[in-house]
Order: C-alpha cells, then structure tokens, then sequence
C-alpha cells in the first residue's frame, strides 16, 4: 500500500481536480483506492458528497478532524470507522475498483493550533521527542488501517505547510505537485521542495535522540510536478506556458510528460454531481481529449509510482 | 581608361542638370563654389542573419553563466539586432511580441536561460543559509 500526498502551497491550482480524477480512473482500472481530506476548505470532500450530506451524516463524528481532536480529548477514534464509500461513484465504477474516502471537516484549521500546543517541552530533548510525536501521527493512524484492504492512500493536503500538512508528508512514500506553469506557481514549486528538504532533515535529525527509532527516519520522494489548467493550441501548451514547464524540467525536478488541460465547460460543475470527469464518456471533440489527457495521467502516474 | 573618364563625366553632367540656373551663375561669378561628395550606392550594409548553428551556441553558451550580468554582456556581443534576439527567442521557445523593444527580448532571454536557475536556487538554498529549523527548535 502506497501513500501519495497531493500538495501545493498555492491554492487554485487544480489539485482537487487533480486528486478526484486521479482516483477515479484508478478506481476504474481496478485499484482500491482510499482518499484522506486533509484540507479545511474541503473540496474533495465536496467532490464526492453534497454539503448538506456531509452535515448531517459527517461533520459530527465522521470526518478527520474528529481523530485528530481524539487526541487532545481522550476519546478513541479509529481512523477505519471514518472510513465511506460515496455513492455516486461508486455507482459509476459498478464494481471495477473501490474508491473510499475519509472527509474533511471545515473546522480543521483549529486543528493546526490543538496540534502546535503539544509541540514544545522542558528540554530540548523532550522537544525533539514531542516533534516526533505530533509529527508521526497520521502515519500511526494509517498504521491501523490493513495495508490488504488499498493500492494506495492519496491525502489532498491544504496549500499550507502547517503541522497537518507536515503529518501527511511524515505518512508518504511520495508527493505529487500539481502546479500551474506560470511565474509565481514555478517559485512555489521551489519554496515546496525547500519545505519538504527541511522538514525530512528535522525529523531524521530528531529520530536519532532515541536508539530505537533510528530506524524510523523517513524519505518522501517527489513524484513529480503534473502541470494543471493548461491551454492548448495546435495539440501543446501555448506559447507562454512552454517556458514554465520546460525550465522546471530543466531544474532536474521530476514533470510528468502528461498535462491536465483547463476546460471549464467540464471541470466546473463535475464535483456536484459526485463524478469526476474522467468517468464520463464523451464520443469525440475537446471533452474526449480532456479525458483521454487525465488516462494519460494516469497510466504515468501508475509507471511512475509502481502501484 | 577612357570609358571610365567618360562614365565619371557623365555621372557629373547628370549632376549639374540638377542645378538651377542661379546656381550656375552663383558659380560662375564666385559667389559658389562646387564641392564632390561621393557617396557609396550600397547604402547600409546588408544584414546577414546568424544560422541556427551560431544561434544554438550563442544559446549553449547563455546556459552556462551563472550571473545574469555576464550573461547580458555576452548577449550584447553576440546578438546586436532585434531579428537576431527574436530568432534566438523563438530557438529557447519563449514566447515574443512583434511590439517588444530589444531590451524586453534580452530580458526575457536571460531570464529563460540563466534567471530562472538563480531564483530557484535562491528560494531552494534560503533555509540552508540560515541554518535554522522551521518548527520553533534550533538544531544542536
């Protein structure tokens, strides 16, 4: 069992569309496929279920916010009891793969606050220890859930790299960077990796305190970059992308050769009907294209990380 | 010899056509003076573009500096006119204006083969710089 986190400080950049299709089509070509909301803003959740759905059967005691405060409050969430199979899709893969998810909750940002009072210590060691702790915890989480039962995890992350987002990289084996080829989106890729090489530098640093964990250092790799919202002339990107993607390229950071072009005829409303646009059949024209691009994705996604 | 004296007085008698009769006789009293002035028919030299090879190393060599500087210097030196900067331009696959000034095309050159390596090390490299941990504990 994989886990993949799906992550970019910037928002709007497409990773809900990103994370939801990549799911679906993988879900359709068999796999067993859980997805873990990480983001408060909740639109992949959003994507799979109606909000009026997720308020009165969820936001109680069904999201993964409600583990995370399990911990402060001292009650026992098991993350397999958060745990759903959202109907719409599941109806549309009619039993190819399995797509579940775990919710998110739009009072997760709190979480973020609970998580940093319990960071700090008397010592530097206890603080180091407590580092570990917070940080680990998703992981433990995933831990419980039987590695048989999914291919892959896929964690949507918030385009922040606050502690929850920093729980999920501490969970991966791999990180994919859904990015926008523009100027401002290309720094964020760097400021991203910056962010991961130091938060991988701190926790392997910190493992070594105690002898027993010196084995439980961690190595999330970067997937790679898959370029989002891209505008097509003449079968490529236009003129003013190409540089974006070919410098990012050049920078020796991993770019998935496919894209994910922007259609907002098709991608806008998809998410209220439960069912991402790669499960719909269209004959011919743009849309076909749209969908035969995402399969693209996919299938390097699937060469890429070895599921 | 003699059909090249016969072309130069040719070539002046179709000059003195030009003149008015005032001229003529601003000249004859003294109050003119004729003056020959020989100008080349060529005019400005021709522009030779550079081939794709010239363009490829000037390219090779762009991608190599390390300070956009002297990589501006050594564009200067080697693509002086716009139709060269554009045919580099359309060579590194960036995108170009028919409106954009010779400056704006060394801009966007440099910045597609030496800039865009110097910010993304600068963003990269910042946290190695400082030596500081970004969770609030310093590191021993």
């Amino acid at each position: 069992m994989k886990v993949v986190s799906v992550m970019n400080y910037k928002g709007g950049v497409g990773k809900t569309t990103t994370t939801a299709n990549l799911a679906a089509e993988l879900a359709w070509r068999g796999k067993d496929v859980l997805i873990i909301d990480l983001d408060p803003q909740a639109s992949l959740t959003f994507s799979f279920i109606k909000p009026e759905e997720w308020q009165d059967d969820f936001s109680d005691s069904k999201t993964i916010k409600n583990w995370f405060d399990s911990f402060s409050d001292s009650s026992s969430v098991d993350l397999n009891d958060l745990i759903f199979t959202p109907n719409n899709v599941s109806e549309k893969l009619n039993g190819k793969g399995q797509l579940d998810m775990i919710a998110s909750h739009l009072g997760l940002i709190n979480v973020d606050l609970e998580l940093a009072t319990e960071l700090g210590g008397a010592t530097l060691k206890q603080s180091k220890r407590n580092f570990l702790k917070v940080h680990r915890r998703l992981s433990n989480g995933i831990q419980q859930i039987d590695s048989d039962d999914y291919d892959l995890i896929l964690i949507d992350c918030p385009p922040n790299f606050n502690i929850v987002t920093k729980t999920a990289i501490v969970a991966s084996d791999n990180i994919l960077i859904p990015a926008k080829p523009d100027y401002l989106s290309t720094l964020g890729i760097d400021y991203l990796i910056r962010s991961l090489n130091q938060l991988i530098s701190d926790f392997n640093e910190y493992v070594k305190i105690d002898a027993e964990d010196s084995d439980e250092k961690i190595s999330p790799e970067i997937l790679g970059v898959v370029f989002t919202m891209i505008q097509i002339r003449s079968g490529q990107p236009i003129t003013a992308l190409r540089p974006y993607i070919n410098q990012t390229k050049k920078l020796g950071i991993s770019v998935f050769d496919e894209y994910i072009r922007e259609n907002k005829t098709i991608f806008s409303d998809a998410p209220q009907y439960g069912v991402p646009v790669v499960l719909n059949n269209y004959s011919a024209g743009t849309y076909a294209d749209v969908v035969s691009e995402l399969e693209a994705f996919v299938t390097e996604f699937i060469n890429k990380s070895g599921i | 010899m003699h059909s090249l004296f016969n072309k130069i007085f040719s070539a002046l008698s179709r000059e003195l056509q030009k003149l008015s009769e005032e001229d003529y006789e601003n000249i004859a009293s003294g109050k003119a003076k004729l003056e020959i002035n020989v100008i080349n028919k060529g005019g400005r030299k021709k522009y030779e573009p550079k081939e794709e090879s010239d363009l490829n190393h000037i390219l090779q060599q762009l991608n190599s500096f390390k300070i956009r500087e002297e990589g501006a210097q050594f564009l200067d030196s080697n693509c002086k006119t716009k139709k060269e900067l554009t045919s580099l331009a359309k060579l590194i696959d960036i995108p170009v204006q028919k409106s954009d000034k010779v400056q704006l095309l060394k801009e966007k050159i440099i910045e597609s083969t030496i800039g865009f390596r110097i910010r993304s090390a600068a963003i990269q490299n910042l946290s190695r710089k400082d030596g500081k941990s970004n969770n609030g504990i310093n590191s021993d």
